[in-house]
């Protein structure tokens, strides 16, 4: 066996690092989904009665509605009767603080990488206030008081609902609406916990947020919610991480996540997605079917969207920004790494609305076994946007000639003085790179982890380090041994 | 993806449209061709005419334009209308040597036509080489295309032409094709046919032209395949001159074997809603082909290229440029699709598609898609949007020329790198001319 051989099964014998799942008790709706699921759903967070009325008519709404086919991507059909679309891990009361958390739910975080107990004793500016989202529901969010000493609000979207009730009503569905998509349409009726953050007038978030996401129950579909609502002249970054157990069924998640930006505000969103990706011979993985879009509602505003995508069976998924604030600047830096059978369609819209509007695209997509990996991005200059600007590149490297790489971007100019520019590239590592750094003493396998790192470099170098680090380790872990 | 969209009406008038058109065939109608009709409009009705949900026609509502133009749908016979003479030399560029075929309204006109006896053309209209084994294979094949609009010429073919240069051939003289549509007596829809093949080594240069006279709509719908040999080399020279009522949808077929080079050069500066569809595939290794397009659109005009170029086989290259110019109220749609499937390794493939928007009330949408399933290739894509660099426009004023002046210079420029890639002398010349008019009356 050549050594590239031996590398090649090593990695695919590989197993998801996340794999584990808990036994943690667990308060599950009935499987299946009708409007008594909806109303379970709201009663089991008491929700007020506009909120339900707003389930039902998303749900009433998802009925009238198919399911979209136009991805690049292919999966047994979803039956959405098989599915429990409400699963909380049983506790009896919220908890006053982290002692009461029930000690699995800690140690779950604790494998997870995040320590729940430590964040509490960490204090300054460097750590992270996080929000643990564990099947349906949050359970345990750091750092509340520190932040809420400067006003800003960073909880559980149930406890927003109860406690921050207009700012929920104003800005819920404001970016994307109920009737938005197939998928965020069944959010909207089903959706059962998220992360709420709302930054103030001016000021500066100190630290990062951090919302981590766990599948864990069995059959159980993630519907979550996030709304950020940055205020004028505020500015926040927030991270996203996700992990579920190996299973052999598909699951289903079905985010959204809404950006709300104000004036002269800013928001760096970024996500590093590593849910089950299915096991080498495609069997299992999380469907991760989410919306996410932002809006730069007042002028010189910002939204930069980072992902680091290597887990999902499939993922289909396109962070957008709404340009609509006159100088306001979207930007969308992304590594797309597929692996055994995994299929990705992924990228960004950037609608340009306001004058001056400028955004950036930079998309990487790293494709190796049977996989496919699509780029899709639309980049649209409506007529009033004077003087806007667009850079797009997305470049895919195949690994292995099983795979695929696809590019679809879309283009539509309105406005003459638009300045839109697009490239796009397909190869494969280059022998003379490998070569290189083989002469130097660089064995094949550390040369293609150098190669690739440089490749995403761009990209990985936008991430908060806390999550950097996390990225390159996942990439590395994804790929190692995948190239002959 | 599937496409069941409820375009009905249209669909509905093409079905009565049908059994006029079965019943005029009189005997005709068992014989092994109109099978092949048949079952081209059957399938022409399980697909239906796409709609704007259609991805491939997202941008183009090509079927509620025609059910716009088509509200009283003509009579049948029109087809058979063209009788008129017109003066074919008025459509000839100057002191050019060509073999001519002439089509009005669809129809081979054969009469019209005149090739030069050197070049030993073999032209043949499709009635009669029916039998041969060839050109029913490929009629046969041509029942399964994916376009609704290739379906419905086939299910409608009777006239047409089968043009064949043999193994080893060289055609000295370009071969010039005539589209005239006349339009002055009726509406109507005209759907000429054209096969043409191309024989091992043999080379060829094959323009297509369109005009169009009378102010009547008239619906084109044309299909043109090519078929080149081994190691043939052909030339294919497209150009939309018709008047500013014309609905065209072309739709061109190639199929290139091991070691062939094709090249096509597309130019549209006319009509009123364009939609081409050049798909290539490549059936051998070791394949060139070379795309070129230019466009230019003032008022409310809407011109679409769609192109496709499939590489199947090993070391193989393709080579796309595509540029336009967008003003006044139109809409220019471009998209391009390079697949290299697994066995096609070591393929180059480039496109590239550049454009400039002179008025807010003009659009270009644009698509340059890439799908790559092989890993040792060279594929990339680029895609410009902008207007006229203002510090070449200052250069310009600097050494004394005037704003407008220098626009039309740059534009001119523009548009020069797709035409001189014409090797008809005096058509490029002649589309050259037509290019520096349309600009000075921006």
């Amino acid at each position: 066996m050549s050594k590239e051989e031996q590398l090649l099964k090593e990695f695919t014998s590989m197993e998801y690092e996340h794999g584990w799942s808990v036994d943690i008790e667990a308060d599950s709706a009935p499987m299946g989904l009708n409007e008594d699921i909806v109303r379970f759903i709201s009663a089991k967070k008491n929700e007020p009665d506009w909120l339900l009325e707003w389930r039902l008519k998303a749900y009433r709404h998802w009925l009238t509605i198919e399911e979209p086919k136009w991805p690049n991507v292919t999966y047994p059909k979803i039956n959405y009767q098989d599915i429990i679309y409400y699963s909380a891990p049983k506790q009896k009361v919220k908890p006053e603080n982290l002692d009461e958390i029930d000690p699995e739910l800690i140690e779950t975080f604790n494998k997870l990488g995040i320590n729940i107990e430590e964040q509490k004793r960490l204090t300054g500016v460097t750590s992270v206030a996080v929000d643990a989202v564990i099947d349906s529901v949050s359970v345990a969010t750091t750092f509340k008081d520190t932040l809420a000493e400067l006003g800003i609000i960073f909880c559980s979207f149930s406890e927003a609902v109860h406690e921050h009730p207009e700012l929920v009503k104003k800005y819920l569905g404001s970016v994307v609406p109920m009737t938005d998509n197939y998928f965020a349409t069944l959010n909207s009726a089903v959706f059962s916990d998220g992360s709420f953050a709302y930054i103030p007038k001016g000021v500066h978030c100190p630290m990062e947020l951090s919302t981590y996401f766990r599948i864990n129950a069995a059959n159980t579909g993630q519907f979550e919610r996030t709304l950020l609502v940055v205020d004028e002249g505020a500015y926040v970054s927030y991270l996203e991480g996700c992990t579920a157990p190996a299973r052999d069924e598909n699951q289903l998640h079905a985010a959204v996540v809404e950006i709300y930006v104000a004036k002269n505000a800013e928001c760096k969103y970024s996500t590093v997605q590593n849910w089950y990706p299915g096991n080498k011979d495609g069997i299992g993985g999380v469907y991760n079917f989410v919306t996410k879009r932002g809006i730069c509602a007042g002028d010189n505003s910002k939204i930069s969207w980072t992902q680091v995508e290597t887990g999902s069976a499939i993922t289909w998924k396109y962070p957008s920004c709404i340009l609509k604030g006159d100088n306001s600047i979207g930007e969308f830096y992304s590594v797309a790494v597929t692996n055994n059978y995994q299929q990705a369609d992924t990228g960004t819209k950037m609608i340009h609305i306001g004058k001056n509007t400028k955004s950036r695209i930079v998309s990487k997509g790293v494709s190796a076994g049977k996989s496919q990996n699509s780029y899709r991005g639309l980049v649209r200059i409506n007529k009033r946007a004077e003087n806007a600007r667009n850079f797009s590149q997305c470049d895919s490297l195949l690994m292995g000639d099983q795979c695929g790489a696809h590019t679809f971007p879309y283009i539509e100019v309105h406005n003459k003085s638009a300045q839109v520019e697009h490239e796009a590239t397909t190869s494969k590592i280059g022998e003379d790179q490998l070569f290189y750094c083989n002469q130097r003493g660089i064995s094949t396998e550390d040369a293609v982890a150098l190669i690739v790192n440089g490749y995403a470099k761009e990209v990985l170098k936008q991430l908060p380090m806390e999550f950097a680090v996390e990225a390159q380790k996942l990439l590395a872990l994804t790929l190692e041994g995948s190239i002959g | 993806m599937t496409t069941i969209r409820k375009t009905n009406s249209l669909l509905h008038s093409f079905e009565v449209y049908f059994s006029q058109f079965e019943r005029s065939l009189n005997g005709e109608s068992q014989t092994g061709w109109h099978k092949l009709r048949k079952k081209a409009f059957q399938r022409l009705v399980e697909n239906g005419f796409p709609d704007r949900k259609h991805e491939e026609y997202r941008y183009t509502p090509i079927t509620q334009r025609i059910e716009k133009a088509l509200q009283v749908f003509p009579e049948f016979d029109l087809q058979k209308s063209g009788d008129k003479q017109p003066d074919i030399s008025a459509y000839l560029p100057q002191g050019m040597k060509a073999n001519v075929l002439v089509f009005v309204n669809g129809i081979y006109h054969a009469h019209l036509s005149k090739c030069i006896p050197d070049d030993k053309l073999h032209v043949e209209e499709l009635t009669d080489a029916i039998g041969d084994p060839e050109v029913e294979k490929y009629l046969e094949e041509s029942v399964s295309h994916t376009d609704s609009f290739a379906l419905l010429n086939t299910a409608f073919s009777t006239n047409g032409i089968v043009l064949k240069v043999s193994r080893n051939q060289i055609i000295q003289n370009p071969i010039y094709i005539i589209h005239i549509t006349d339009g002055s007596s009726n509406n109507g829809v005209i759907q000429p046919r054209i096969l043409t093949l191309f024989d091992k080594n043999s080379q060829a240069t094959v323009a297509e032209v369109f005009f169009s006279e009378g102010d009547k709509t008239i619906i084109t719908n044309a299909f043109t395949e090519i078929r080149v040999g081994e190691n043939a080399t052909v030339r294919y020279i497209r150009a939309g001159l018709e008047n500013n009522q014309a609905l065209r949808v072309s739709n061109i077929s190639v199929y290139q074997e091991e070691s062939s080079t094709f090249t096509s050069i597309n130019v549209d500066m006319d009509g009123k809603l364009i939609r081409n569809n050049l798909n290539i595939i490549q059936n051998g290794r070791g394949c060139e082909t070379h795309m070129y397009g230019f466009y230019l659109l003032t008022d409310n005009m809407h011109i679409d290229n769609h192109t496709v170029v499939d590489h199947k086989y090993p070391d193989s290259q393709s080579n796309e440029l595509y540029k336009g110019i967008m003003a006044n109220k139109s809409t220019g749609v471009f998209n391009g699709k390079i697949y290299v499937r697994q066995d096609a390794q070591r393929t180059n493939a480039f496109q590239q598609n550049s454009n400039i928007l002179l008025s807010n009330d003009a659009t270009i949408n644009t698509k340059p898609q890439l799908e790559i399933w092989a890993d040792d290739v060279k594929c990339s894509h680029g895609c410009t949007t902008g207007q006229i660099d203002q510090e070449q426009i200052f250069y310009m004023r600097s050494r004394g020329l005037d704003e407008v002046q220098a626009k039309t210079i740059l534009l001119h420029a523009f548009a020069l790198d797709i035409l001189n890639h014409i090797n008809i002398e005096e058509l490029r010349s002649m589309l050259d001319l037509k290019v520096i008019e349309k600009l000075n009356n921006i």
